[in-house]
């Protein structure tokens, strides 16, 4: 048995823990459903009256996009909460003396629940996008090239929040910053509309910024694929990743010290 | 053979300290003031493979420290310590194939799942082929009775049973030492005694070396055949449970209800704590007159409706220790 493989069961066992409340998660996804709506009219309202359409983003294009960006958003399982809860109780030290490094368990139980939540709401919102606005043009090799950007794009997110989660060594509340950070989501990540679409000085500074490649970058190559702008995403996520990784380790290295010296 | 090793094991905590008001925390922020806590002061000992160690003391008193440091949790501030040849806080990893924890008051199952796939997930993390699993479980199962709920979501079972299945979980990775940290805390009489009885059980027959802390000291009585006692963070007393039982425990508290009021009950070693017409709280010292006895002398005055009997608190255990302590102290002046 590899070492990797313990953490693909515990990814497992968290998509099944998610499951557990069936009506619930089913019922999450009606709020999707509903945001696409809203976009949906929105949207079909503006390109009807003007004939909007920016560098190859016309309505239907936008609601796609939507689709694309609000998964992702909404997919994310959301382990913040749990994990700053786990440092600041001193929960977290129980988890020390198990075989497993923590953040990889953390990674693994975040990728069982998100992977569920975000094929349910794709499903959903194709359908919803497709009944609303018609089909998109996609090939198999644009979504294999999709999904690797999704991947990154969902592991980038992953470490934001865990890098925010473990602050809880050192701040008494961390639910700010993912307040922040949602919002931060909406505007630099690109959550609504593509960067195309944005003022040049807001573009410019959400380019340089991690956020775009969490939203932004896999919701545009699902709509408007291109091959260079993939590898040039796919070169800076895995640079972001680094970056927040080490991050992560960091904190986590300071924050168990601190643990060992103040106790749980 | 010593699973256990300590020596001169101390652990001191830092704690910052806030003044009141705006004006304390920006003083806190700018020069922080830090108390100093030792939760463990230079404590020595070793526990025999196969061995079931009782660690008792109040809340507070440092077990759950000493605990923690000897599962590699925490690092000690000094002193070193080794369990089955390996200092926990330097090898923990390696450290967590050979022991399994209980920590009463938090659960490794996962909260909306059957205890099936918790078992599932601890054979996938100890890396435990899947045929030793599957033998381990069914055995597991079977001793704790785990058959009836092993498909039951883990929010819906009884504290009792929940205990079983974290003790149960703990041990599929057949380790060579369990620490229990109050594994009985929060149960019932039952369930406790259900629970006293599996690990006596794995101790028996799998020769499970047992590290058990609790504030109960019935805990103490039925698994363990020796004892320490540590309060403030020191250790006040390593014996044998029948010495500490001869010593500290002769004691034991009844409360009784009877069916009609009585005046007032005298007996030889037996002193009325309180006593409210038809209710009585005694403390018996069974050195000099039995619980049979009293009992006896109560049937005689009334009928019985209710009773319950009890060893002292922990607190008053250590009180008399302490007592103890002072009076020799005094007498060998």
């Amino acid at each position: 048995m590899t070492a990797m493989a313990k953490y693909f069961h515990v990814a497992r066992v968290s998509m099944r823990a998610r499951t557990a409340y069936l009506a619930d998660f089913l019922l999450g996804s009606v709020f999707y459903a509903l945001i696409l709506y809203v976009f949906v009219q929105l949207w079909s309202v503006i390109g009807g009256t003007s004939g909007f359409v920016v560098e190859g983003f016309g309505p239907r294009e936008l609601v796609w996009y939507l689709m694309a960006s609000e998964a992702i958003m909404l997919g994310r399982a959301r382990f913040e909460h749990e994990t700053d809860e786990e440092v600041k109780t001193g929960a977290i030290a129980y988890s020390l003396n198990k075989p497993y490094h923590y953040v990889m368990f953390k990674l693994a139980s975040y990728w069982g629940e998100t992977a569920l939540k975000m094929a349910l709401y794709i499903l959903i919102g194709s359908a919803v996008a497709l009944a609303a606005v018609g089909p998109i043009r996609v090939s198999a090799t644009h979504l294999a090239g999709v999904l690797a950007c999704t991947v990154l794009a969902l592991t980038l997110n992953f470490l934001i929040g865990m890098a925010l989660s473990l602050s809880a060594f050192w701040v008494e509340d961390t639910a700010p910053f993912f307040w922040i950070y949602s919002k931060v989501l909406f505007v630099l990540g690109g959550l609504f509309a593509p960067m195309e679409v944005y003022p040049d000085a807001l573009a410019r500074v959400a380019r340089a910024t991690p956020f775009n490649y969490v939203l932004y970058a896999p919701a545009r190559l699902f709509v408007q694929f291109d091959a260079d702008f993939l590898l040039r995403t796919v070169a800076m996520q895995v640079m972001w990743a680094a970056v927040l990784a080490l991050l992560v380790m960091a904190l986590y290295g300071m924050g168990v010290k601190r643990l060992n010296v103040n106790g749980g | 053979m010593a699973a256990i090793d300590v020596c001169g094991l101390t652990k001191v905590f830092e704690v910052r300290e806030k003044a009141p008001g705006l004006a304390g925390s920006l003083r806190s922020v700018i020069s922080p003031t830090v108390r100093e806590i030792e939760a463990v002061r230079t404590i020595s000992f070793s526990v025999d493979e196969g061995e079931m160690l009782a660690f008792i003391g109040p809340n507070g008193a440092g077990k759950s420290t000493t605990i923690k440091m000897l599962t590699g949790i925490l690092h000690p501030t000094g002193g070193r310590a080794s369990v089955l040849g390996i200092t926990p806080w330097e090898n923990r990893q390696r450290l967590a194939s050979e022991i399994g924890c209980v920590f009463g008051q938090r659960s490794q199952l996962w909260y909306h799942l059957p205890p099936r796939d918790t078992f599932e997930l601890l054979a996938n993390v100890y890396e435990i082929p899947k045929s030793v699993y599957r033998d381990r479980l069914e055995m597991l199962a079977g001793r704790f009775e785990l058959a009836d709920f092993m498909s039951t979501p883990v929010r819906k079972l009884s504290l009792g049973q929940r205990m079983r299945c974290e003790i149960a979980a703990s041990l599929l990775h057949g380790p060579k030492v369990l620490f229990l940290d109050e594994p009985t805390i929060g149960l019932d009489v039952v369930a406790k005694r259900a629970i006293r009885g599996l690990i006596r059980q794995m101790n028996r027959e799998e020769g499970v070396t047992v590290f058990l802390t609790s504030h109960d000291v019935g805990d103490m009585e039925e698994l363990c055949r020796r004892v320490m006692i540590i309060n403030h963070g020191e250790l006040i007393l390593d014996t044998s449970v029948s010495a500490l039982r001869r010593d500290y425990l002769r004691f034991k508290i009844v409360r009784v209800r009877l069916a009609d009021a009585i005046d007032g009950f005298e007996m030889d070693g037996v002193a009325v704590i309180k006593h409210k017409q038809a209710n009585l709280k005694l403390s018996v010292d069974t050195d000099l007159t039995s619980i049979d006895e009293v009992l006896a002398g109560l049937m005689r005055r009334a009928r019985i409706v209710d009773i319950t009997i009890a060893d002292p608190p922990t607190e008053q255990v250590i009180a008399d220790i302490y007592g103890r302590d002072a009076s020799e102290a005094l007498a060998g002046r």
